[in-house]
């Protein structure tokens, strides 16, 4: 595959597949090694997928596996030379400033949106492992209740029935604090 | 105004939420014409594109990812082999154990020389050696010092030595009487 073709990939789903990993790994530069070992292998093997399954699914089971190995990882296959090859040298989040530059909106604005929608990801911590990994699915990552259902190999039922109960749980969350 | 304390609406609401454009057109219709319904929907769906903007990349990250990704792309591609730690941690856990236990098995003079200790492996050839160098002559013409460093036998006792030295010890009786 050609720099350009993959670079237009990316342009498509950069987002969507940082997203899939940031909400299920808290720290950030975490997430972007992982982001890393996700786009090689997604390099190497995006020649040979041939679409048996949804091209989101494939991806959500590539960050599936790319998460669990990372954290097996033993300490010598760290990349400890990281910061050498970045000559801005900053591998944590960037500052609110250049998040409002990037955003356009106003500060305040910002502000309140951003605290908005960290709290809920604060709210979704708080169910359990099941339920959280299908809200996130269906909700953050946008996913279908088939896609779910193919990426998690789990009975469409099982599924809405979770997801009932993680949105219930949700909605009493929202309504105790307000 | 209805709200969302009544169930029949928290069930339309949770399954236009839940199963999106599959829900019965029932439900569909009920959260599009319910005022309390539409506005609990809104704001969900807005906190929900709060989140997943909370979540997204920032172009600083992206750029850096992708630098990332293609300088190890390009590693590979160039060079076929990148110097990492596992492969330095290797190398040097292998000369550690080429110079510890290798030399001084295989070379004891070069133990000798280089490490400056008798090793562990050292065979009876290299203790003549530093014997010779540490009391010169001793090693040819002592072999029981040798020997007696050696655990082995000295040479020079053969059988008839033996005999004679018991002679002199013990003195045969047969001859007396």
């Amino acid at each position: 595959m050609d720099h350009n073709t993959f670079n237009q990939f990316l342009d498509q789903w950069q987002n969507d597949i940082y997203r899939m990993i940031r909400s299920r790994v808290n720290a950030p530069a975490d997430a972007e090694d992982i982001m890393q070992e996700v786009l090689l292998k997604l390099y190497r093997g995006l020649d040979s997928f041939r679409g048996e399954s949804q091209l989101k699914t494939w991806m959500y089971r590539l960050v599936k596996n790319a998460i669990a190995d990372y954290y097996r990882k033993p300490w010598w296959k760290f990349d400890w030379v990281r910061e050498r090859e970045f000559p801005d040298g900053s591998t944590s989040q960037p500052a609110l400033e250049q998040y409002l530059d990037e955003q356009q909106v106003s500060a305040l604005d910002a502000v309140l949106s951003k605290e908005q929608g960290e709290h809920l990801l604060k709210l979704v911590d708080r169910l359990s492992p099941a339920e959280k990994e299908y809200f996130t699915l269906r909700f953050l990552d946008a996913f279908s209740l088939l896609q779910i259902s193919e990426a998690t190999g789990k009975n469409l039922n099982t599924i809405k029935t979770h997801l009932y109960r993680a949105v219930k749980k949700m909605r009493n969350y929202l309504l105790e604090e307000s | 105004m209805n709200t969302l304390s009544s169930s029949t609406c928290e069930d339309h609401l949770l399954a236009v939420l839940i199963d999106g454009e599959q829900c019965s057109p029932g439900s569909r219709e009920h959260v599009s014409t319910c005022p309390g319904c539409q506005q609990q929907l809104l704001r969900f769906q807005q906190q929900v594109d709060e989140a997943r903007d909370c979540l997204a990349p920032t172009s600083l990250q992206m750029q850096r990812i992708r630098t990332r990704v293609w300088n190890k792309v390009e590693r590979k591609v160039n060079r076929g082999f990148s110097w990492q730690p596992a492969w330095t941690s290797a190398l040097v856990l292998g000369c550690f154990i080429l110079l510890t236990f290798m030399i001084p098995y295989r070379f004891p003079l070069v133990a000798q020389v280089v490490l400056d200790s008798p090793s562990l492996y050292a065979s009876a050839d290299s203790l003549e050696v530093m014997a010779d160098q540490l009391l010169p002559g001793t090693a040819a013409s002592e072999p029981v010092w040798i020997n007696t460093l050696t655990g082995g036998v000295p040479e020079s006792d053969s059988m008839e030595q033996i005999d004679e030295m018991i002679e002199l010890v013990i003195p045969e009786t047969g001859e007396q009487t």
